[in-house]
């Protein structure tokens, strides 16, 4: 008989400085016009590992020298609340970031370090795959359940304040406003999430996983280096093209399994923005409740890149009631650009 | 052409050049913003903003953050310009 692994525990943790979108909005010094394009984006509240006043005048090395220290801190606070249960010893665990750089020893080790369930665990470190980082994470160690026997743990980190690009006095319309957009978005947090098997019905199975990338839109997402520092690259036209890469990896992992939309209670998309958000809505025909977990991820805690889809699941374990039966999606969309689904059912 | 008049073929022209609509669909009772019930235009609040800085451009004015909030739809636009070129 094959076991099938299930996400077994999953936590999150956020920063201690957290700021509304009008008080970030009137920190970054933007014209005044603009303030509807923070306020009127879906998020009551953001967290960020440094105060808006320090992120503003740091160079990238003390960005980097901050990201080692504060995305050991924020993982190794999620990674206890997720090996509290007594899940024994983990010897597999898969670091991923994109928002920061550990010269070595890597984040994974440092947090090997200090959390007894991972002491001597192998470290992967995966990096660079920006918001789309979270499933292949869990793909690689769903891998490792089925060859070993053995659980994982993935741990997602990003503290996209760290990554803060400085643009005064005015915001680039050269680059259709890309940071402005950016900095009304995005958000700190991580995410520490065990792989395995187990007995309980609260814990969903991982039924199936899809991947598509689409290489004519390499260059609409991601990071760039400029003077010194990371610059985000952020297209207009990044949520029709996500949109597009979801419809397509969607289907093909929901026809897997002989789904319609409306037979999955639980939509766990990337809380990109809202309009992605909305544009999933109208595409899959799916209602508010289905939804909902989705945007209340976006409207708590903002954009935490590769982390926010985790934040979704655990936000559903806690208030979502789900069901023996109940079905699952989650969806993200990273640079590629790239769109991965993976289908997820709680009960046997 | 009356200030009405005017005002809404500037409207049209910006709307044209910068986001192809055709000026036929931008008629007073449409909302600018995606979001919004009803008929709309279909643009984003970063959308709405620019074609607000367009309008202060075109006519030396500045909007201020509360009447930007007020002017939601092509009629509202119109309707604030007049009023706003009126007292010049």
């Amino acid at each position: 008989m094959t076991l099938v692994p299930k996400i077994i525990s999953l936590e999150f943790t956020v920063p201690r400085y957290s700021y509304t979108q009008d008080e970030i909005f009137k920190a970054l010094g933007y014209p005044r016009l603009f303030s509807s394009v923070y306020t009127g984006a879906g998020i009551s509240k953001r967290h960020f590992c440094v105060p808006l006043d320090k992120a503003h005048d740091m160079s990238w090395q003390q960005q980097c020298a901050t990201y080692i220290v504060e995305a050991e801190d924020l993982s190794v606070a999620a990674v206890e609340k997720c090996a509290r249960d007594g899940v024994g010893k983990i010897d597999r665990l898969y670091y991923n970031s994109c928002t920061g750089f550990a010269p070595g020893p890597t984040i994974g080790h440092l947090i090997s370090r200090r959390v007894p369930t991972l002491n001597g665990a192998r470290v992967v470190n995966l990096s660079s795959m920006g918001c789309e980082a979270a499933l292949p994470g869990i793909s690689v160690a769903y891998d490792y359940c089925v060859a070993w026997g053995k659980p994982a743990m993935v741990v997602n980190c990003e503290l996209c304040s760290l990554t803060y690009y400085p643009e005064k006095p005015s915001p680039d319309k050269e680059n259709d406003y890309e940071l402005l957009r950016g900095n009304a978005l995005f958000a700190d947090a991580a995410v520490a999430g065990i792989i395995g098997f187990d007995h309980n019905d609260r814990h969903p199975y991982i039924l199936a996983m899809k991947t598509l990338t689409d290489y004519s839109h390499m260059n609409d997402l991601g990071y760039v280096w400029s003077e010194g520092r990371l610059r985000l690259k952020l297209s207009r036209s990044v949520p029709d093209t996500a949109l597009l890469l979801i419809q397509k990896v969607v289907s093909e992992v929901m026809a897997e399994w002989e789904l319609e939309a409306k037979s999955v209670r639980f939509w766990v998309v990337h809380a990109a923005g809202s309009k992605v958000l909305d544009l999933v809505e109208s595409a899959f025909l799916l209602s508010k409740e289905q939804l909902w977990f989705s945007r209340q991820t976006l409207f708590r805690y903002g954009n935490c890149s590769s982390a926010t889809v985790g934040i979704t699941g655990k936000i559903i374990m806690e208030e979502g009631n789900p069901h023996v039966g109940d079905y699952g999606v989650m969806v993200n969309v990273g640079p590629g650009m790239t769109a991965n689904a993976m289908l997820i059912k709680w009960g046997s | 052409m009356t200030e009405n008049q005017e005002a809404l073929s500037v409207l049209k022209e910006i709307l044209f050049t910068s986001y192809n609509l055709n000026p036929e669909e931008v008629t007073p009772d449409k909302a600018f913003a995606e979001d919004s019930e009803g008929a709309n235009l279909g643009l984003d609040s970063l959308d709405v903003v620019e074609l607000l800085i367009s309008l202060e451009e075109r006519y030396g004015i500045e909007i201020s953050d509360e009447e930007a909030e007020k002017i939601a739809t092509v009629g509202d636009a119109v309707e604030y310009l007049c009023r706003v070129l009126d007292k010049r």
